[in-house]
């Protein structure tokens, strides 16, 4: 019986060709303009480390002027999400989490030890600490991180992405080989594989969407190496500090530095609080963090929310897109109730030689079915369309946002499907109304 | 006017159509009222003046080496020497550059203890003449001379050495007469200021900050391992004032250089993210508009295909084609009416929403007229063209199937 309805469904659709062209075209642009705008916004905010992001911190301190806040936010005093040189190794060199790890900035130029001089190129540089790639799953293609002694003896050794190793050594196996940055020999000890957690989420929210930097190498080298330069990440001050050498900036009370932990298990988080603020009482004992003592950690979550990683441009897109998707899918609901009043005489024929309300309904569900199906289909592909046409649009974020995944996919047709059919009931209840008597005099 | 009442009673006895155009139409006026509003300033956002002698200025960031002094004599060194090429009118190095995110801020107070601040702004510190090479108009008050430029390690605000206020700042601080502020103190943070001018305009480093027009400006050179410099060019050949700037600075050997911009790429690059939700916005409101007014095409040639008969019978009695054109049109327009009128309750209604989760600005009164006016237009030439064919149905076809 189903087949036969489906057919029926068919033969309804073929007898009006533009009627149901325009139901399918006004489904399928509602849905590709909703999808196309929430795939971005649901690709942006999409967990950048999945399994781990609840058990990993970010620690921000009070360690700001007693005289002024470091700013407002939201009407309240906030703190800075950065710390001092002095917290950042204080706190690593306790290690009181299960794995931590210090975030730096620098940039120099930087060359493959075999090419001339010439070609050294600017390059945005990522000191860290060896847990960086374990804590964030950052896998490897080649060699592996560097490792504890490295860090503590500040060696120069580098962890080049699979990018840069393209471009340094054409993508070849680059163990072993020199790096030159800033004037300093680095050894490759890694290549990384992929990676591109989106957001990117452990910096500013500036970078939260382009590539990762794609060279690091221990924090303590470029500490040893004198390096500092405040002008490709932030630094901020208190107290008149001369911002000329990194000795004063280690010195000073400049915050500069991300700190993230990973802890055994969510739950540890309030012990790992205790922790904070017990260092904290200690720093104030000795002079320091003189103002209300508002430390805090935040997990990935809190942190890409707090941080304002995802616009909100964004989201009022996807409100938008499906106000606009109501509407289409109001100007197809119009655009059935027309069909099937076209089609009293067929209903009345089909009650008069004895078909229940139910089978009428099943037919006409059937056509709805089919008109949301292809109108998903449909608007799959423009969504598709769309996505392409945002990545030109928006070409300086990073073009994997405008990818639909398989589950996106099936959303996309399921939601055609289900609002199509949830916006054909009345039409199809007004049909299923139709006297048998009323229809069959006229005929 | 007499076709209003059959139109309402049958409106109102096969309702079910027509409602579904007015609940389209209302939907439709929410969007478009909000969205167009978001556009309009977007737009005004994307194409804010900025003060600047855009098209004749280009900033780099460039390395210092050896010890302080080293740095700063060096620092001095090339800008001489770049102000002595033929291609080059002026160059100074300041500490933020507009539209390139990267400066620095504070809290604005005209009164030290006071608990809350005023307003925010951004600061410019840099050489004395980075006014005039900006291209900044100073419209009250004196500017700096060479006798007020510091040369510091740190950005020595704490000395009051004087500040340069934009104009919009100014209004903000003393909102009845801006020219107060002349000779005032002001509080960045803790330190306190004496205003000596004021500036036209001036736009601050980062182009999606909403206190992007307050700005102030210093004339202490602050001296770092890395300087931004801003260089205005002598004549329109830019490529070689570039060109020009950059061999000297490369000879010193360790030098590094990074952003080399022109200021006009530079605000491209900062509002393209504006740039691309204006473009979609955009489009969203051309498509509804489309396909609202396919909403209204499609019902209107609905009714008139359901009642050829009626049509053609009022015809038969005598009703002129025009009477029947006027019918449509003016059921069309009451539908039109009730949608707007409904759509107004929802566009202020989602208005609040995205005042209240969004933090926009509330839509003034006027976009809901406009908006009203632009919706009825386009439901009247919707349905024109099946009214005007309704009208031609022939008074025969009434009488034929009965």
């Amino acid at each position: 019986m189903l087949l036969y309805y489906f057919r029926l469904a068919m033969l309804s659709i073929k007898k009006t060709p533009l009627l149901s062209f325009l139901m399918i075209a006004t489904i399928a642009v509602g849905i590709a303009a909703t999808m196309v705008t929430y795939t971005v916004n649901y690709m942006m905010s999409q967990d950048p480390v999945p399994g781990k992001s609840e058990r990993l911190f970010t620690v921000h301190l009070s360690s700001w002027d007693p005289n002024m806040g470091y700013r407002i936010k939201d009407g309240k005093e906030d703190i800075p999400i950065f710390m001092t040189y002095q917290d950042a190794t204080n706190l690593y060199a306790d290690k009181k989490a299960h794995k931590q790890t210090i975030i730096s900035f620098h940039k120099a130029m930087v060359r493959g030890a075999e090419q001339p001089s010439g070609q050294a190129t600017m390059t945005y540089l990522r000191p860290t600490t060896h847990e960086f790639f374990s804590m964030l799953d950052v896998p490897f293609l080649y060699g592996s991180p560097w490792t504890e002694y490295d860090d503590s003896q500040g060696s120069m050794v580098v962890v080049l992405s699979k990018k840069k190793n393209e471009q340094l050594f054409q993508g070849q196996n680059s163990l072993g080989q020199e790096v030159i940055i800033g004037g300093s020999i680095y050894r490759v000890i890694g290549v990384l594989d992929d990676w591109l957690p989106l957001p990117r989420f452990y910096t500013e929210n500036s970078d939260a969407y382009s590539e990762p930097r794609g060279l690091f190498f221990p924090f303590q080298s470029s500490i040893n190496n004198d390096w500092f330069s405040g002008t490709d990440g932030s630094v901020y001050c208190w107290g008149g500090v001369d911002l000329i050498d990194l000795d004063a900036v280690k010195a000073s009370e400049c915050v500069w530095l991300f700190y993230w932990v990973e802890l055994e298990s969510a739950e540890l988080r309030n012990e790992y609080l205790a922790y904070i603020n017990s260092y904290a009482q200690e720093q104030r004992e000795l002079g320091r963090f003189q103002r209300e003592q508002m430390n805090r950690v935040m997990n990935v979550a809190e942190f890409i929310e707090y941080n304002e990683v995802v616009k909100k441009d964004g989201r009022i897109a996807v409100w938008l897109a499906a106000a606009f998707l109501i509407a289409c899918l109001l100007n197809s609901m119009s655009l059935m109730m027309t069909k099937f009043h076209g089609k009293g005489a067929e209903v009345g024929l089909r009650r008069a030689v004895g078909a229940s309300k139910v089978d009428i309904a099943r037919q006409f569900f059937c056509e709805t079915l089919i008109i949301g199906l292809s109108g998903g289909v449909i608007g799959l592909a423009l969504a598709q369309l769309g996505l392409h046409i945002t990545a030109q649009v928006y070409s300086y974020l990073h073009s994997e946002l405008m990818d639909m995944n398989l589950s996106l996919m099936l959303l996309t047709i399921g939601l055609s499907v289900l609002s199509s059919a949830l916006f054909g009931l009345y039409p199809i209840y007004r049909a299923c109304q139709i006297q048998p008597s009323s229809q069959l005099k006229s005929l | 006017m007499k076709d209003l009442k059959p139109i309402i009673k049958s409106l109102l006895r096969a309702k079910t159509g027509p409602l579904l155009l007015l609940l389209q139409i209302a939907v439709t006026y929410t969007i478009l009222v909000n969205a167009v509003f978001m556009l309009l300033q977007k737009s005004e956002e994307i194409n804010v003046s900025s003060g600047l002698a855009e098209s004749e200025l280009f900033w780099f960031q460039m390395s210092l080496h050896g010890t302080r002094e080293e740095k700063m004599a060096s620092l001095f060194r090339d800008l001489e020497a770049i102000k002595g090429l033929d291609s080059v009118k002026n160059a100074v190095t300041l500490s933020s550059i507009p539209f390139s995110g990267r400066g620095a801020g504070h809290e604005i107070r005209l009164d030290r203890n006071a608990v809350g601040y005023i307003t925010k702004a951004a600061f410019y510190s840099g050489s004395f003449d980075a006014l005039e090479t900006m291209g900044l108009k100073l419209i009250a008050g004196e500017g700096f001379t060479i006798n007020d430029e510091r040369r510091l390690f740190n950005f020595g605000l704490t000395v009051p050495s004087g500040v340069l206020i934009t104009k919009a700042l100014a209004e903000q601080l003393y909102p009845e007469d801006w020219q107060q502020v002349l000779g005032k103190t002001i509080y960045l943070n803790e330190d306190a200021q004496p205003v000596r001018g004021v500036v036209e305009h001036l736009i601050g480093p980062w182009s999606f900050w909403k206190h992007r027009s307050f700005n102030v400006l210093f004339s202490n050179v602050f001296v770092t391992s890395e300087v931004s410099l801003m260089v205005r060019v002598q004549g329109t050949n830019i490529e070689k004032s570039i060109q020009d700037v950059m061999n000297i600075i490369m000879q010193e050997p360790l030098r590094t250089v990074d952003h080399l911009e022109v200021l006009t790429d530079l605000r491209e690059k900062a509002y393209r993210s504006q740039v691309a939700a204006y473009n979609t916005l955009k489009a969203v409101v051309i498509g509804l508009a489309l396909i609202t007014m396919l909403g209204v095409f499609g019902q209107a040639r609905f009714t008139v295909l359901k009642r050829r008969k009626q049509i053609g019978t009022r015809r038969a009695l005598g009703a002129s084609q025009i009477a029947i054109v006027r019918y449509y049109v003016l059921e069309n327009a009451v539908i039109n009416v009730c949608g707007i009128a409904l759509g107004v309750l929802l566009a202020i209604a989602a208005n609040n929403l995205l005042v209240l989760h969004f933090q926009l600005e509330p839509v003034p009164g006027l976009y809901l007229a406009y908006g009203g006016v632009i919706i009825f237009l386009a439901g009247f030439f919707a349905v024109l063209q099946p009214a005007i064919r309704a009208a031609r149905i022939s008074p025969a076809e009434a009488t034929r199937s009965v």
